[in-house]
This record gives C-alpha cells, structure tokens and sequence, in this order.
C-alpha cells in the first residue's frame, strides 16, 4: 500500500488519522442511535429554545432581574435584587424599572414554563424601547428555585 | 518514564473521561441545554454537539486503553480539550459565567481558573501520552 506522503506503508501521520476518523465516526454513529431510543434525549424541535429565550446557566452576570409574577408572589419571595414589573401595575411598576434601569441585558421571568407573562412583559418592554437586550427566562422562577433550594 | 506510569497516565484520563461522557449520556437533554448555555453555536450544531460529544469521550477513553488507538485518541482529546479551553473564556468574556455540568455534582469548579487549570492538566496529560510514541520511535 502507497501513502499519500509517498512512502510504502502507510506512514504514522496517516495511521493518525485514520484512527481519529474511526473514533469521530463511531462517535457519530452511537449519537445517531442515542437520538433514536434515548428516552431522555427530546424531539429535535422541542430541545431548542424559543426567540428571546434564555437559560438560567447563559444569564450575563450584570443583568437586571425582572418579576412577572403578582405582587403577592414577588413579597413571598424573588430573585435577589429583582425589580417587581407586571401588567397589573404597568405605568407605575414601568417608571421604577426605568428608573433602575442602565442599559443592561434583562431577564424576566414569571412562574414557571407554563406561563406567559415574561414573554407579555418582554413585548412590551420592547415595544417601548426597541434596542433593549430583554429575555425571558426558560422555566421561570421554578428553574431559579432548582438551582437556588 | 516508567512504563506502568504512562499506563496509569493512561487509565487515569481514560477514567476521567468516560465518566465526563457518561454522565452526559445519562442525561442527554440536560447537556443539549448546557452546550446551548455557551450561546456560541446554532442550535443544529448544539444538537448535534449534544448527541456526538459525551460517544466521542467515551470512545476516545477506551481508545486510550487500546495500544493500536491510543495516539489518535489522545490527541482527538487533547485537541477537544483545547477547544473546550476556548470556548470556556469566550463564554467568560461575553459575561457569561457557568460550569460545563461535566461531572454532575461530583465536581463543580469554585471559578474559571480552577476550570481552566483541570483541562490545561487533562490537555497536557493527552499530549504525553501522544507524543511518547513519538519519542519512541
């Protein structure tokens, strides 16, 4: 057998690489299989993250914390140093974020996966001010509480 | 160097590894989140990150233990640790600040410099073992 480098026999820069191929593809060909019968692996669809979603591990360290849920929720207990900001109270509730505000990433959650007023607080945040860097969080407030017991 | 050390060399980083790709195949859809916390790829590659990455430590961790594998496995690691090395301080300079969930709860680095410090340590580890054929040669 002739290498690609010329000499008889394969040459140790090719034995290499053909061992990295072999380690890359039967790597590949195991996660293939993982994504079919892995019943811990989601749906291709369901493990991406919604636009202007964000996971409580990839939130910049100065962001402002944003409270979606009521104020009932928010006095029981919330993110340290998070800023009450729902739809009940928005005109009142929206000057005390603006006056908190300077200009860093926010992160809104509300109280769970399930709920929707991060992503309505999100909107209209952006409404107001186009350029914010706004996301809402994935899994809200219970995803704080897992990492935070 | 002595020849039981380069194996214990050997069956150490393989141990280290396998258990870093295992507990990632446990739990495959926790770590699909955790490559996509790093916000560097889009999400087909972290899709594909997620299913690929946890076989290819593990693969690479019984290639250590296979003399006639053993070079390209090391430095497939060395190569993968490397970049892992970069992508751990480009998430640290866009401000985001996290563990890779490598080893579950058994081990979680107290900062960056621990973090970066173990895979300097696995790198220069996977290189050894590299070269020393090499050298033998």
């Amino acid at each position: 057998m002739t290498c690609c480098c010329k000499q008889s026999g394969p040459c140790g820069c090719c034995v290499l690489v053909k061992q990295i191929v072999l380690l890359v593809v039967v790597a590949a060909l195991l996660g293939a299989v993982t994504w079919a019968v892995h019943p811990r692996m989601p749906a291709y669809a369901a493990g991406r993250l919604e636009a202007g979603e964000i996971l409580l591990a990839s939130i910049p360290a100065n962001a402002l914390w944003v409270d979606a849920r009521t104020l009932t929720e928010y006095k029981q207990e919330h993110v340290p140093g998070a800023i009450l900001l729902n739809e009940d109270d928005w005109e009142s509730l929206l000057a005390q974020f603006i006056n908190t505000w300077k200009g860093q990433p926010v992160v809104v959650y509300c109280g769970s996966g399930e709920c929707h007023a991060s992503k309505a607080v999100v909107a209209r945040l952006k409404e107001y001010m186009p350029d914010i860097e706004a996301y809402h969080l994935k899994d809200g407030w219970a995803a704080w509480k897992e990492h935070h017991p | 160097m002595k020849q039981w050390l380069w194996l214990i060399l050997a069956v150490l980083l393989a141990a280290i590894f396998a258990v870093s790709g295992g507990l990632k195949l446990a739990d495959p859809g926790k770590f699909l989140f955790d490559v996509q916390a790093f916000k560097l790829l889009p999400y087909p590659l972290a899709f594909a990150t997620a299913l690929w990455l946890p076989w290819f430590e593990v693969i690479c961790a019984f290639g250590l233990l296979i003399p006639c594998l053993r070079r390209g496995a090391a430095l497939s690691l060395a190569l993968a640790c490397v970049a892992f090395i970069i992508v751990l301080a480009l998430a640290h300079f866009r401000g985001i600040h996290l563990d890779c969930g490598c080893f579950g709860k058994w081990l979680v680095f107290p900062s960056l410099g621990f973090h970066i410090a173990f895979n300097c340590g696995l790198t220069v580890g996977a290189l050894a073992l590299f070269m020393r054929k090499s050298e033998t040669k």
